[in-house]
């Protein structure tokens, strides 16, 4: 294996902890000091302001600048809500399952200071059901920072106070979508909201709500103890910080790696990082974003250059496949996948979705011939542009660019 | 139950947020959300029935029918696709005699397929209940459901 030099650069993985994920320990590592000077120097602009002068993009998938989306909540309106969205869900993603797993005080501290420059009091974490031991050691995690006076009533001796409450989800990949999962806090079913009114204006119950992902919120105390300056060392201009890959399927050494965003090749972080060696294509962020083949994988792992190559970062939920399983039932499962999780609120998403898995199931069957490639490429033209939510919209963009991009190897198993 | 339920309320003050969970506790209990604890829960939550049933058929963890005692997920996404997932249900449901949706006569298990559990670092991946089971094999998954049975029978 060739050596990258890059992946020594974890700011975020250093805290993750496969024993000793006790709050002693996070303390230790310097965990709380950024709170600690916070609570004692700064008013809730000035992190806002440090936040956004990090250049953070959101972790969950749509990159939106996170000190903006902080800026945008309105000062005057009580209550406001922070709500933490750790309902990973996204095929191929588990980088904030290791988060919450292996460093769930960085996670606190991270709610306790963006809730501190929002104005929020009261906090939540949405969490998937599939995490149960996420659960028990965010619980314990909680309870901990309570008794040590970082959370709970008059944090450090301040006027501060925050709650955070933990809700668990029940098996939805929907309520991932951010108006979804606050329909779904407030016990409706999970189905988008229309947008505007945007969270940050009108959230949970009405009142302004940051939603924020796992790891976006792991990076705030450390941004807050380093520095603006120090966060933009890493990545590139546009994308500063560092970025958690997930990577699995056809490769040797599946797992959790993390670079600085732009730093690393897609080509780099699957062959050598994780010794893949017969690679077909790669979906860069999960599969709701276009697949690459496996010869356009020399691009570099942020926002930007994805967006370039018609593909999105995404999630980083790296999913390499070869051809031990057929390419037609990859792309039948993927049109499944977001058939089954469509809400059902928008009729081109409802039907679409599950046309284009009738069609392509008939394919994989040898029901239909190959021109039912055509009829799918033309179901996921309708729906594209139609939808309340990036669902439908995503599920048209990755089975389409799938089947241009693969057409000939699908025909020839077909 | 009464109690519990009374209890997940005074942690989330509103029953609107209390629902969901009070649900997931329900159908860890029971296997599933019957429409005696539909009833239940509308009177001491104060939401009508229908509303309720409506998330009950709309989340994938939360069942309305009789479920077994041990329900086995197993995730067919393709991480877990790209790792034997099609052969791991052929194998759990040969060795229960059961298809996917079906409970065994004796009520010890149900399987279900679900999508990506996050663990596609050690694919093919399942869930039992609240355990996760990772890296499986014919034979791993062979032994955990003799091992389950074995209990049961103790």
């Amino acid at each position: 294996m060739k050596k990258v030099k890059k992946e020594k650069r974890r700011i975020l993985l250093d805290f993750c902890e496969e024993k000793k994920h006790n709050i002693e320990n996070y303390i230790k590592k310097g965990g709380f000091k950024a709170l600690k000077r916070i609570l004692k120097e700064l008013k809730p602009d000035e992190v806002i302001e440090e936040v956004k002068n990090s250049g953070l993009k959101g972790r969950g998938g749509a990159g939106f600048p996170t000190g903006l989306k902080w800026h945008f909540i309105p000062k005057k309106i009580k209550p406001k809500f922070l709500i933490c969205n750790a309902d990973e869900g996204e095929p191929g993603t588990f980088k904030d399952r290791e988060l919450l797993e292996k460093a769930p005080y960085l996670l606190i501290e991270g709610m306790t200071i963006a809730s501190y420059a929002i104005g929020a009091e009261k906090a939540f974490i949405y969490l998937r059901k599939e995490y149960p031991l996420a659960k028990e050691r965010l619980l314990n995690a909680i309870k901990d920072s309570i008794k040590h006076n970082f959370l709970g009533n008059r944090i450090l001796g301040t006027k501060f106070s925050l709650d955070i409450k933990l809700f668990v989800g029940a098996g939805a990949y929907i309520c991932g979508e951010e108006t979804a999962l606050l329909e779904s806090m407030e016990g409706k079913k999970g189905l988008p909201r229309l947008k505007p009114p945007y969270p940050a204006v009108s959230g949970f119950l009405g009142y302004p709500t940051a939603v924020n992902n796992v790891e976006t919120l792991c990076n705030v105390p450390l941004i807050m103890e380093k520095g603006a300056e120090w966060f933009r060392s890493f990545g590139t201009e546009k994308s500063p910080g560092t970025k958690i890959f997930s990577v699995s399927g056809a490769v040797k050494r599946p797992g959790i790696y993390e670079f600085e965003m732009g730093k690393i090749t897609l080509s780099e972080l699957v062959y050598e990082v994780c010794g893949a060696e017969k690679i077909e294509g790669v979906f860069p962020g999960g599969i709701s974003t276009p697949p690459l083949k496996h010869g356009e994988l020399d691009v570099s792992c942020d926002f930007e250059s994805l967006f370039q190559k018609g593909t999105f970062l995404g999630s980083g939920g790296v999913i390499v496949f070869d051809r031990e399983i057929p390419l037609i039932k990859i792309l039948r499962k993927t049109a499944e996948f977001f058939k089954n999780e469509s809400c059902g609120k928008c009729t081109p998403c409802r039907e679409g979705t599950l046309w284009l898995w009738q069609i392509l199931k008939e394919v994989e069957e040898r029901k239909i011939s190959k021109e039912g490639l055509d009829l799918a490429i033309e179901v996921c033209e309708k729906i594209k542009g139609k939808c309340l939510c990036p669902l439908g919209e995503t599920c048209a963009i990755s089975c389409e660019v799938f089947i241009r991009k693969f057409r000939e190897e699908i025909e020839g198993e077909i | 139950m009464k109690r519990e339920i009374k209890k997940i309320l005074k942690e989330f003050e509103n029953s609107e947020i209390a629902l969901l969970q009070v649900l997931n506790y329900i159908q860890s209990k029971k296997g599933f959300v019957d429409d005696e604890s539909i009833e239940e829960v509308s009177n001491i939550l104060k939401i009508s029935r229908d509303e309720i049933r409506s998330l009950v058929s709309f989340y994938h963890f939360i069942h309305q029918e009789k479920t077994g005692k041990y329900r086995i997920y197993v995730c067919t996404n393709i991480p877990c696709l790209l790792k034997g997932a099609d052969k791991l249900i052929s194998d759990i449901k040969n060795f229960l005699d059961i298809e996917i949706g079906e409970t065994t006569p004796d009520g010890l298990f149900s399987v279900f397929e679900t999508e990506c559990i996050g663990q596609c670092d050690s694919a093919p991946a399942i869930i039992i209940n609240d355990k996760i089971y990772r890296n499986l094999s014919r034979e791993k998954i062979k032994k955990i459901i003799d091992r389950i049975k074995k209990n049961e029978e103790s």
